[in-house]
């Protein structure tokens, strides 16, 4: 299924993984983010959500990082299979 | 404050960099052996750390900069890192090698910092940290191969146990004065061709510049709105063509493919990705690490949000009641030293001045230590083992509400028991304007200096009766004086929130470091460390305060009033010289500089329903809160010795009347003073933390006045309210 907007890591559920595809948003904010990993084909995973909804706890490069939504909304997916 | 000692002037000098987690201070600890110095740069929240590395005859000088996931600099505070690696800053020598401290468990993350530093023509030496809890986690690096393809000497270390620190000091010799690392990574002809085109604009136009190098040409292009960009801009004699020029060579990047924002983190993970294969083994792991069961639990709706209430609950009470009896303890001491110089002098302004200013003074300060150090290393016990982090991720939501983060929450915490460590505390908070806000509404908090005063006009004034038939009066008072304190603040933080907007936000980057057993060593060290900050810092400020304070008290003291009150005993028939004692005392304070100023403000004070001898008590009561129940002892005649508990100033102030007769206390006035104390920056010591921790007085006279304007007002409307409601 193809989603109809462009996914981003704000949608990604629970243990769910995906590919990054490109970032959006402020320029300095894309530079932090691919900084710490977010770069495009990367593979992340999202470990799980804060019990009050926000932030997002994800896995990438082999360590966890919080991020929160408006950042996460940032993060293109690439529409993988499966 | 100058740190450089005259013997390490010729010392060669290293610096220190690595990502936050990475262990960059246990690795600092165990190359100088826990002497270090500690001072501001001009101008910047940063820390100016150094020691000194002494191993048989080498002796070098060692920086330790903040801890960092990268160079790009967007505020003056991160740009201190870049300039002191290029030698650019005036009050810090050039140096001589630099040593990157990276986290063996979270390799290619930190090499992303690393492959930044071999660009800055500074011989590198790699320090590979955690190689132990690598181990144990089935990752296997072969160093030598590693430092092979970064071009770079890599030593194994484990900072926490010293492991590694020889090894480490002969790399570090050996390449000072040696090659210069060469740069593991290619950039595309685009950048390279903006790079020359700038290099070439720059010396066209001929600024007062000097010669830039491809580094910082790179940093400027890549950075929007950098601290590069602004450095160079402003240096140059045309900004606004070079601002120009600068985006016109952007949107070049731009249209050969490459996003200018993107770029750099693209290339060099790719980089790091080609050196890491070969050098990189895991065991694949297909269940949950330990970690993350336990970030299961940690971080679990329900008994996570549980676990956090208690491991808070008993950091508060720990600081709280922990602190308490060495807080007396100290206080006890300086009270046995000052009767003992006194009754070895005896009377006289020496001995008042030695006893009650001097070793008052110094008492005053030394009386923060145990919450200070108690209060660091519970909170470097939580960030060590990773706890703090998901603290953090737990609390941010709340807290953003208020234009805070997740990690302001500890701080705040802390601050009902004492403001001080609770600003010292905020130095987790990585976002500049979070911290401010922090930092600014911390004091509001109702700290433990706020409970005898609070006591003292309960006690004596809210009736003894229940509400509800349970709920007695007196307890619900007191409870709603702290949450009117969080009110406060919370309001105060919104504010600050919409007045600070302009400041460039940072987004929430939060690393989840994998939990780990924290090192006792690093624990002690933090604590030790910022309390002598905070002596070096405060000390001399609150010292000063209560000197000045103290004289303001004192003088003058004219002989013949003495004579009169001595007098006027004897004709009244009272003989206890306590007595006599106590009313010489207040007569010489309602007569001291003091005891005038606050008459002649009265007229000010009187509009919150306070008579001149509150008005005096709080004044005096400045540079500490606390002091204001002693004060209106001695003024009542009572000495100086009377304390909250004390029945014979409860039934003074009940007794105390205006000079027409009516009673100064009611009600409405206990409640415009009690609102007073809880928004009013009564505390020397928050002041001079607030204006080390953020390298400015503008701070610290920012949250010095807008507290003190808030409680006037909040005084002001609490009375005037109170005695048309009653």
């Amino acid at each position: 299924m193809i989603a109809q907007n462009p996914r981003t890591l704000a949608d990604l559920k629970a243990s769910a993984k995906a590919t990054v595809l490109s970032l959006q948003g402020e320029p300095a904010v894309q530079q932090r983010l691919a900084e710490m990993g977010l770069t495009s084909g990367r593979q992340i995973r999202m470990v799980r959500v804060a019990p009050l909804g926000d932030p997002y706890q994800i896995e990438v490069l082999n360590y966890h990082l919080s991020l929160r939504r408006r950042e996460c909304e940032c993060v293109l997916l690439a529409t993988d299979p499966a | 404050m100058a740190t450089t000692q005259a013997t390490s002037e010729s010392l060669p000098v290293i610096a220190l960099l690595g990502n936050p987690n990475a262990g960059k201070t246990s690795a600092f600890n165990m190359l100088t052996g826990l002497r270090r110095q500690v001072a501001n740069y001009p101008g910047v929240t940063v820390e100016k750390a150094s020691g000194i590395i002494r191993h048989n005859t080498t002796k070098l000088e060692v920086l330790d900069l903040p801890g960092a996931y990268s160079l790009t600099a967007r505020s003056p505070d991160e740009f201190v890192v870049t300039e002191i690696l290029l030698g650019h800053r005036d009050d810090t020598k050039p140096l001589d090698a630099a040593v990157v401290v990276i986290d063996a468990t979270n390799l290619e993350r930190n090499l992303f910092l690393a492959s930044q530093v071999l660009e800055a023509g500074l011989p590198t030496v790699i320090a590979l940290n955690m190689t132990d809890i690598a181990e144990r986690r089935g990752i296997q690096i072969d160093s030598d191969k590693l430092a092979d393809k970064l071009g770079v000497p890599v030593i194994p270390i484990v900072a926490s146990t010293g492991k590694g620190r020889v090894a480490l000091i002969e790399a570090i010799e050996k390449a000072i004065g040696g090659d210069k690392p060469s740069p593991i990574c290619d950039w595309p002809d685009a950048v390279n061709q903006s790079v020359e085109a700038l290099s070439a604009e720059i010396s066209k136009r001929n600024g007062a510049i000097g010669p830039v190098t491809p580094y910082e040409l790179r940093r400027c292009l890549l950075d929007a709105n950098g601290e590069m960009e602004r450095k160079l801009l402003a240096s140059h004699p045309d900004s606004r063509a070079l601002a120009e020029f600068v985006s016109e060579q952007r949107e070049k990047i731009k249209a050969s493919g490459h996003s200018p924002a993107n770029l750099e983190a693209e290339i060099r993970y790719a980089s790091i990705a080609d050196i890491v294969s070969g050098c990189l083994k895991r065991t694949p792991n297909t269940e949950p690490t330990r970690s993350e069961r336990l970030d299961n639990l940690l971080t679990h709706r329900v008994l996570g949000t549980m676990i956090f209430v208690a491991v808070m609950t008993i950091t508060f009470i720990s600081v709280f009641s922990w602190a308490a009896p060495l807080m007396d303890g100290i206080e006890a001491m300086f009270g046995a030293l000052a009767g003992w110089v006194h009754a070895a002098l005896g009377e006289g302004l020496l001995a008042t001045f030695l006893t009650d200013g001097v070793i008052g003074g110094v008492g005053s300060v030394l009386v923060f230590l145990p919450q200070i150090m108690i209060l660091i290393a519970l909170i470097t016990l939580l960030e060590d083992c990773g706890y703090l982090a998901r603290a953090a991720f737990l609390m941010d939501r709340v807290l953003r509400v208020f234009g805070l983060g997740g990690r302001g929450f500890v701080p705040l915490l802390s601050s009902f028991a004492c403001a001080i460590p609770g600003v010292m505390a905020t130095r987790t908070i990585e976002c500049p304007r979070e911290r401010l806000i922090t930092i600014l509404i911390a004091p509001l908090m109702a700290c433990s200096a706020r409970i005898p005063v609070y006591t003292i006009f309960v006690a004596a004034f809210i009736p003894q009766r229940m509400v509800l038939g349970f709920l007695p009066l007196q307890g619900l008072v007191f409870a709603g004086m702290y949450f009117f304190g969080i009110v406060a603040a919370a309001v105060a933080a919104l504010v600050f929130r919409s007045v600070l907007e302009g400041r460039a936000p940072t987004p929430f980057i939060l690393e989840l470091p994998s939990y780990k057993k924290p090192s006792i060593k690093l624990i002690l060290w933090r604590s030790l460390d910022r309390g002598k900050v905070f002596i070096q810092s405060a000390g001399t400020i609150i010292l000063a305060m209560s000197m000045i304070i103290w004289a303001l008290l004192y003088f003058p003291r004219p002989a013949d009033l003495e004579t009169k009150v001595r007098g006027d005993m004897q004709q009244a028939g009272i003989t206890e010289p306590v007595k006599i004692e106590n009313a010489v005392a207040g007569e010489y304070l309602r007569n001291s500089y003091m005891g005038r100023v606050g008459k002649a403000i009265e007229p000010a004070v009187k509009p919150l329903g306070w008579d001149w001898k509150i008005g005096m008590a709080t004044l005096a009561s400045f540079p500490a809160r606390e002091v204001v129940v002693s004060t209106l002892g001695i003024i009542y005649n009572l000495g100086a010795g009377a304390d909250e508990e004390s029945t014979a100033l409860r039934q003074k102030l009940q007794s105390a009347t205006w000079p027409d007769g009516r009673k100064v206390y009611n009600i409405p006035v206990v409640l415009s003073i009690m609102v007073f104390f809880a928004l009013c920056c009564q505390c020397g010591g928050t002041v001079a933390v607030i204006k080390r921790e953020t390298n400015s007085w503008k701070w610290a006279a920012v949250a010095f006045s807008y507290m003190t304007i808030l409680a006037y007002v909040g005084a002001l409307v609490v009375y005037q309210v109170g005695i048309r409601v009653s």
